[in-house]
């Protein structure tokens, strides 16, 4: 049966994680299983017998748990793992033996942990962390603990030297290929995984160990030296690993080499002196200040003196006179000479005739006095107080050498009766 | 005879790299003492006139200066095409209007050289400035800070005078002035007594330049002009911008100009182009201390990128491989969550940093890598991603592989002690 959840579901981003746990899981089960599709397609899986695990040891009472107690455990879960996912996954644990009946009784629906589960579950914990090296690390403690007995057993020393000498040689091997063919987010990944501290300094203890206390023993030296070896070409892949992801990563600034924790770290506990390794080799390079002329006195244009304080424009001289607004007087006196200049121009327009074409006035004139001619003709025809006519011609006279060059034709006219409103306009 | 030749080239070699190292000090530092060797000082100027530079010696004054500074020449001022001036390093308005006040007051007939011009009162600048309008406080950081840090005016005793950058203005900036001299802002009357220390005793004059060192190409135009360009922008320069760039002879002549001046051309992995200093300058202005940074200084610029940069592509919150041009910003109150370090202190550092074109800040007071860092040459660029996985995990077996290569590699620069000549103040 398929699982609901499926490989690629946590992002591009956590995709080559999942893909590398899972091929360790896979390995790590590799031994014991019956066939090649014993092991789950999906990382989570591992998580979610981790919570069961959790369960079992915050809730059990002192009978176990039933399914329905872990599932109602369960619901709501931060990983949003469904009901059905759960009960599938008890249904195989229950089958594998990782949950066994409280009592050994058929349809028995209480159920504890046993140990071997516990165990298990947890190396998958650490087979997920660091790729198997914890095993490396756990290998190396219990050899030393052999040799630290009051009396140890050479043929258990032997066969722990061996081992160590080989998963180190495994190891390495390992990293020798992936320095070889993989690509640069693998090595990181490896490169994570391997940052332990302390293999060498081990790896001598050990060393040490069996020269005090198996002198003279040539196999137990032996094997002692070759762990040395082993661990001295684990180390070379190592650098070699290191240096090619050093070398790579810098390039394109990656900084997927450490953890989000391990630079947030930095950013809040680091002090002067741990931080200051930081910029050694840079150099102020930045342009003088360039100064625009243009720019410059706009800017002291925008700073002109304004008084904070809002104070009325100074009044106007009183009129000598005294009489009413002098403001308005001015205007109106300004309206009249201005009626009276159009005036004498149309009585010059007409010389004692009632009426003329001003068509020949306005090509003598020129441009622009021709406009200035035409404006305050229509104007006093607009007046209805003046008694004079202005019609303009629909025709459009063009001559593009003239000093006009288009033209309407313009008559004016005095009307006999000035005061009669209606008798006065312009004819357009 | 069979000797001489190598030795001169020796020689010859010896005096490039310091005319190199020169002018990059005059890139950092502005002004620097003009006590150099002869050869040094001509080939210096021969080099800085390839690029369109001239060298300025200024001697005398009140304070007996010596010293040179980097000018343009006429032909090769940098455009003053709008879309250009926006990416140069321009005075905030308040220090534009403090300048045009100190200048106008140190240079009342225009028809004169402004440099060096009259000595004039800080009170009274100030009084002037606050009377326009300006805040009192920003006034005051303008007159103490930013334009002395410019190089724009210099203090002694009680009384200012405009600084040497003055005598390194293009010539068109300079017309620029005097042609709106009466549009700078005069103090209301001039109480200073006329006497000796109204003299203008300073003068400035160009380094004279071997012609026979400067070859005239004919393409010498385009070359300086986008040397101009790239040199007094703050951001690499989109490559629509420099069209001439793309022509391999015009690049060829580009890079073969600013070799000399210890400069280098890039171009970006967006095909956008500026500027950096070549390993040589580089190292040697790290190793003579000349533009490097403090204590304080690297580990906010630590504190900074760990924030801004390494955290979120941990994350793989990222889309390129730059230092800048990702969202990602930092606060000065996220920074102070820093145990080890005063928030004062940080700030302080931030000033420092800004100043030298390693750290930005954004218009919502949000801090962000800074230009600088775009200049920066790919493996100088590694080696500062190489840093912070150094602080990251100081015990790495990638810091262990990133102390064995800088082991390997000689000349590395120093992580210690000091500094910039004057740590009172911002550099410019």
């Amino acid at each position: 049966m398929a699982e609901q959840i499926a490989f690629g579901d946590e992002g591009d981003g956590a995709d080559l994680e999942a893909a590398v746990r899972l091929a360790n899981w896979r390995a790590f089960m590799a031994p014991v299983a019956e066939d090649a599709g014993a092991v789950a397609r999906h990382p989570e899986v591992a998580r979610l017998a981790v919570a069961i695990l959790n369960v079992f040891a915050e809730h059990s009472g002192s009978q176990g748990l039933t399914r329905a107690e872990v599932l109602e455990a369960l619901v709501g879960n931060a990983q949003g793992w469904s009901q059905d996912l759960v009960s599938r996954r008890l249904s195989v644990l229950t089958q594998l033996g990782f949950l066994e009946p409280y009592i050994l009784k058929s349809h028995h629906d209480r159920y504890v942990v046993r140990p071997a589960g516990l165990a298990g579950a947890l190396a998958a914990e650490r087979l997920a962390e660091h790729g198997g090296v914890d095993e490396l690390i756990l290998l190396l403690d219990r050899a030393r603990s052999v040799f630290d007995r009051s009396r140890p057993d050479p043929d258990a020393a032997l066969d722990y030297l061996v081992s160590c000498r080989n998963a180190l040689r495994v190891f390495a091997l390992d990293l020798q290929r992936q320095v070889a063919i993989g690509t640069p987010a693998e090595l990181m990944q490896s490169q994570r995984q391997h940052d332990h501290q302390g293999f060498t300094r081990q790896v001598a203890d050990l060393n040490k160990l069996v020269t005090e206390r198996f002198r003279g023993q040539w196999a137990l030296e032996e094997a002692a030296a070759a762990l040395i070896e082993a661990e001295q070409f684990y180390r070379q892949q190592l650098m070699a690993a290191a240096d090619k992801v050093v070398e790579q990563a810098g390039d394109s600034l990656n900084f997927d080499v450490l953890t989000v924790a391990e630079y947030t770290d930095a950013a809040f506990k680091g002090d002067i002196a741990l931080l200051s390794r930081v910029g050694g080799a840079l150099v102020a390079d930045m342009p003088a200040v360039w100064i625009e002329a243009s720019s410059l006195f706009e800017t002291v244009e925008g700073f002109a003196p304004r008084s904070r304080v809002r104070v009325r424009p100074p009044l106007p001289d009183d009129d000598s006179d005294g009489e009413g607004d002098g403001a308005l007087r001015r205007a109106e006196e300004a309206y009249e000479r201005a009626r009276g200049r159009r005036r004498l121009l149309a009585d010059e327009l007409l010389a004692g005739a009632e009426e003329a074409d001003l068509t020949a006035a306005l090509y003598e004139a020129g441009w622009p006095l021709a406009a200035a001619i035409i404006t305050d003709v229509l104007a006093l025809g607009d007046d209805p107080a003046e008694p004079y006519t202005v019609t303009v011609q629909d025709g459009l006279l063009a001559d593009p050498q003239a000093s006009v060059t288009y033209l309407h034709s313009l008559r004016l006219r005095r009307t006999p009766s000035p005061s009669h409103p209606a008798s006065t306009g312009r004819d357009v | 005879m069979s000797s001489a030749g190598p030795e001169q080239d020796g020689r010859d070699h010896e005096v490039a790299f310091q005319a190199a190292l020169l002018l990059g000090r005059l890139r950092v530092c502005q002004v620097v003492p003009a006590a150099v060797p002869g050869p040094v000082l001509a080939a210096a100027a021969a080099a800085a006139a390839r690029v369109g530079r001239r060298l300025v010696r200024i001697t005398g004054g009140p304070q007996a200066l010596d010293a040179l500074v980097l000018g343009w020449d006429g032909d090769s001022a940098p455009s003053p095409n709008p879309s250009l001036l926006a990416s140069r390093l321009g005075l905030p308005p308040i220090p534009t209007l403090v300048w045009a006040v100190c200048l106008r007051a140190a240079w009342p007939e225009p028809e004169r050289a402004p440099f060096l011009g009259l000595p004039f009162q800080r009170t009274r600048i100030l009084e002037l400035c606050v009377g326009l309008g300006a805040d009192r406080e920003s006034v005051e950081r303008a007159l103490d800070r930013t334009l002395p840090s410019a190089g724009l005016i210099t203090a002694s005793a009680s009384e200012l005078r405009l600084g040497p950058a003055v005598a390194a203005l293009p010539g068109t900036t300079v017309e620029g002035l005097r042609r709106g001299h009466h549009l700078l802002p005069a103090l209301a009357e001039d109480g200073s007594p006329a006497g000796p220390g109204r003299s203008q005793p300073a003068s400035a004059h160009t380094v004279p330049v071997d012609e026979d060192q400067v070859p005239d190409t004919f393409d010498h135009y385009a070359v300086r002009s986008a040397v101009a360009t790239l040199e007094t922008s703050r951001r690499t320069v989109p490559r629509g911008d420099l069209p001439a760039l793309t022509d391999p002879a015009v690049r060829a002549l580009a890079e073969a100009a600013l070799l000399p001046c210890g400069r280098q051309l890039m171009q970006t992995a967006d095909g956008n182009w500026t500027t950096g200093y070549t390993d040589p300058a580089a190292d040697a202005l790290v190793q003579e201390g000349t533009g490097t940074l403090t204590d304080t200084e690297r580990a906010v610029l630590a504190l900074v990128l760990l924030r801004t940069v390494a955290i979120p592509r941990a994350r793989g919150r990222h889309r390129h491989s730059r230092w800048t041009g990702e969202p990602h910003s930092v606060t000065l109150q996220e920074l102070a969550t820093n145990r080890e370090i005063p928030k004062v202190a940080i700030n302080a550092a931030l000033r420092g940093l800004r100043a030298a074109g390693l750290v930005a800040e954004t218009t919502t007071g949000r801090y962000i890598p800074g230009p600088a860092l775009e200049r920066l040459p790919e493996h100088r660029s590694a080696l500062l991603w190489e840093d912070l996985i150094l602080v990251g995990r100081p015990d790495g077996h990638l810091a262990a592989a990133i102390v064995r290569r800088r082991d390997r590699t000689p000349a590395q620069p120093p992580t210690g002690d000091r500094i910039h000549d004057n740590e009172e103040t911002d550099r410019p």
